[in-house]
C-alpha cells in the first residue's frame, strides 16, 4: 500500500515540479504575511522575538490551506481522480499518497519559511530553531492529515474553494493552540520537558486524525 | 444588591428573537414545501382523474 | 399554528402509495412552546431574585437549559451520522441534520446570552479561559461548517455522506479542543471575577425553576427538531416528485 501511495504521491509532486506555480505563490504569500505580521504591532511594545512564534503559526496555517486547495483541485481538470479510482490502487492508498505529497510540499514551504521569520524577526539561529521546525513538522502530519480530506470533500461542492477553510480552520486550532504554546516555550530557551505537555497532545493529534482520515476518505468518493 | 435588571431583559430579548426567528423561518420553509408539494399532488391526481387511458407520463 | 393542509385530492394520491406528510406545527410543539413560555414568566415573576448578582442571574434559567439543548441536538447529529454511514438510511441523514440545525440556535442563544451575563458578572464580556464558554464556541464553528458544507452539495447521497463523515470527525475533535483549551487555561489565569458567582446551596424556588425550565427546553429542543425532520420529509418528497415528473 504504501508503494502505491509513494506513486500517487510522486505524480504529484511532478505536477508542481513542472510547473512550480502553486509553490512559488504560496511561498511569496508566507514570506509576505511574515513582513506584513511585522508591521502589525509596536516594536517597542513587544519584541520581535516574542511575537515570533504566533506569526510564525498564523503564517503557516494559512499557507498550508493555500498548498491544500491545490491538492484535489488538480484532479479537478481533466477529472484525473477517475484515472486514479480505476487504477488498481486503494482508495486508502490514493488518500495517503496525496496526503504525503501535500506534506513534502508544505514542509518544503516551511523549510524556507523558518529561516525567513528567523531573519526578519531576530531569532538566535541553533538549537531552539531545530526543535521548532520538529514542532512545526509534528503539526504539519495533523494539518495535512485533515486538510487532504476535507480538500477531496471541499471541491466536489458548489462553494470549492471557499469552503475549504471553514472545514478545516476549526480542526487547526488544537494543532496550532498546543505548538504556539511549546513554540513559545522553546524559543524562551526553557528545557523541552516544559512544553512536553503540548507535544502530547499534538502528537495524540496526529495519530488519531491520520487513521480517522484514511478511514473516511473511501466515503468521500462516489460509490 | 446590584441592579441588572437592564442585562436580564436583554438576556431573555435576545433568547426570544433567536428562538422566534427560527420558529418564524421553520414556518415560512413549512409553508413554502407544503403549497409545492400541494401543487405536485394536486396535478397529478387531476391528470390520474382525467380518465385518459393509461397515457404516457410526460417525459 | 399548523402547516397549509394538502388538498382532498393530494391525499387521496397520496393515501394510494405514500402516507400523507405529517403536519409540521402540531400539539407536541404547542405543548413544548407553552412550557417554555411559562417557565419564563415563573423565572421572571415568580422566582425570588439572587441576593449578589441580581437579576442578571435569571439569565441562567434559560442559558444553562439552552446548553443542554445544545448538546443534545449535537449527540443526535452525531450519533445519526454514524447510523447513516452504517445503514444508509436516509431517515438517519434527515435526522442529522435537523439536529444540526437545532443545536446552531442553541448554541447561538448559550453564546449571546452568556457574555450578556459576564459582561456585569465577570466584569468582560468574553473570558477565553472559560473552558465551557471557548469550547461551546469552537462546537458553533464545527456546526456551522456542517451546515454549510450539506447546503453546498445537490446530491443527496453524497450531502449525506460528507455531513457524516464531517460530524464524526468533529466528534474526535471535541475532546482535543477540551484538552487545549484546559491546558490553555491551566496556566491559572485569574478570574476577572468582580463578583463571585457561587451559589452554595439554591433555594428550593429556584432549584424547582431550574428543573422546569430543563424539561421545557428538552421539550423545545426535541419539538424544534422533530418540526425540521418534518420540513426534510417534504421538500424531499418535492424533489423526488420533481425529479420523477420531468417537469422541470
Amino acid at each position: 500500500m504504501m508503494g502505491a501511495a509513494w506513486l500517487v504521491a510522486r505524480k504529484d509532486l511532478a505536477i508542481e515540479f513542472r510547473t512550480r506555480t502553486a509553490f512559488f505563490s504560496a511561498l511569496v504569500f508566507a514570506v509576505l504575511a511574515l513582513c506584513i505580521f511585522y508591521f502589525a504591532w509596536d516594536e517597542s511594545i513587544i519584541a520581535p522575538a516574542q511575537r515570533a512564534p504566533g506569526v510564525l503559526w498564523v503564517v503557516l496555517a494559512f499557507s498550508a490551506l493555500l498548498g491544500l486547495q491545490r491538492s484535489f483541485s488538480i484532479e479537478e481538470h481533466d477529472r484525473g481522480i477517475d484515472a486514479l479510482l480505476v487504477s488498481p490502487i486503494s482508495r486508502e492508498a490514493i488518500y495517503l499518497g496525496k496526503a504525503i505529497g501535500n506534506l513534502l510540499f508544505l514542509c518544503a514551504i516551511q523549510l524556507i519559511t523558518i529561516p525567513a521569520l528567523a531573519l526578519f524577526y531576530n531569532l538566535p539561529i541553533g538549537r531552539p530553531l531545530m526543535v521548532v521546525t520538529a514542532i512545526v513538522l509534528l503539526a504539519m502530519i495533523g494539518i495535512v492529515a485533515v486538510g487532504t480530506l476535507f480538500s477531496a470533500m471541499a471541491v466536489n461542492t458548489r462553494l470549492a474553494e471557499l469552503l475549504l477553510p471553514m472545514l478545516s480552520l476549526p480542526f487547526f486550532v488544537p494543532i496550532l493552540m498546543n505548538a504556539a504554546q511549546a513554540t513559545t516555550r522553546v524559543l524562551a530557551d526553557r528545557p523541552l520537558a516544559e512544553s512536553w505537555p503540548w507535544l502530547k497532545i499534538l502528537i495524540a493529534f496526529d495519530l488519531v486524525f491520520v487513521v480517522a482520515c484514511t478511514l473516511a476518505f473511501p466515503f468521500t468518493l462516489e460509490e | 444588591m446590584i441592579d441588572t435588571t437592564a442585562e436580564m431583559i436583554a438576556g431573555y430579548v435576545v433568547a426570544g428573537l433567536l428562538f422566534g426567528g427560527y420558529v418564524l423561518s421553520l414556518w415560512l420553509r413549512a409553508h413554502r414545501v407544503s403549497k409545492r408539494l400541494d401543487a405536485i399532488l394536486s396535478a397529478a391526481s387531476s391528470r390520474r382523474a382525467s380518465a385518459a387511458p393509461p397515457a404516457r407520463r410526460s417525459r | 399554528m399548523t402547516s397549509a393542509p394538502a388538498s382532498a385530492s393530494a391525499r387521496t394520491v397520496l393515501s394510494s402509495g405514500l402516507t400523507a406528510p405529517k403536519p409540521i406545527f402540531d400539539w407536541f410543539f404547542a405543548l413544548a412552546g407553552l412550557s417554555v413560555l411559562a417557565v419564563v414568566v415563573r423565572a421572571i415573576y415568580f422566582t425570588p431574585i439572587e441576593a449578589l448578582q441580581g437579576a442578571a442571574q435569571k439569565i441562567y434559567y434559560i442559558h444553562v437549559p439552552s446548553a443542554l439543548g445544545a448538546y443534545i441536538a449535537v449527540g443526535i447529529t452525531a450519533l445519526m451520522s454514524i447510523v447513516y454511514l452504517w445503514l444508509h438510511d436516509e431517515r438517519a441523514d434527515r435526522l442529522a441534520e435537523a439536529s444540526a440545525e437545532v443545536a446552531l440556535v442553541f448554541i447561538t442563544v448559550v453564546l449571546t446570552t452568556g457574555p450578556i451575563w459576564a459582561h456585569k458578572i465577570w466584569g468582560a464580556w468574553w473570558v477565553w479561559w472559560d473552558m465551557r464558554l471557548t469550547f461551546t464556541l469552537f462546537l458553533w464553528f464545527i456546526v456551522a461548517a456542517y451546515l454549510v458544507l450539506r447546503d453546498g452539495i445537490e446530491d443527496a447521497a453524497m450531502r449525506g455522506r460528507y455531513g457524516a463523515v464531517l460530524a464524526i470527525l468533529g466528534a474526535l475533535l471535541i475532546p482535543f479542543i477540551h484538552l487545549s483549551v484546559y491546558l490553555f487555561s491551566a496556566r491559572l489565569h485569574p478570574m476577572p471575577v468582580v463578583l463571585k458567582p457561587d451559589k452554595p446551596s439554591l433555594p428550593p424556588e429556584m432549584l424547582t425553576t431550574f428543573l422546569l425550565a430543563f424539561v421545557a427546553f428538552t421539550l423545545l429542543c426535541f419539538a424544534l427538531i422533530r418540526a425540521r425532520y418534518r420540513i426534510a420529509v417534504q421538500r424531499d418528497l418535492v424533489t423526488a416528485f420533481e425529479g420523477d415528473g420531468g417537469s422541470r
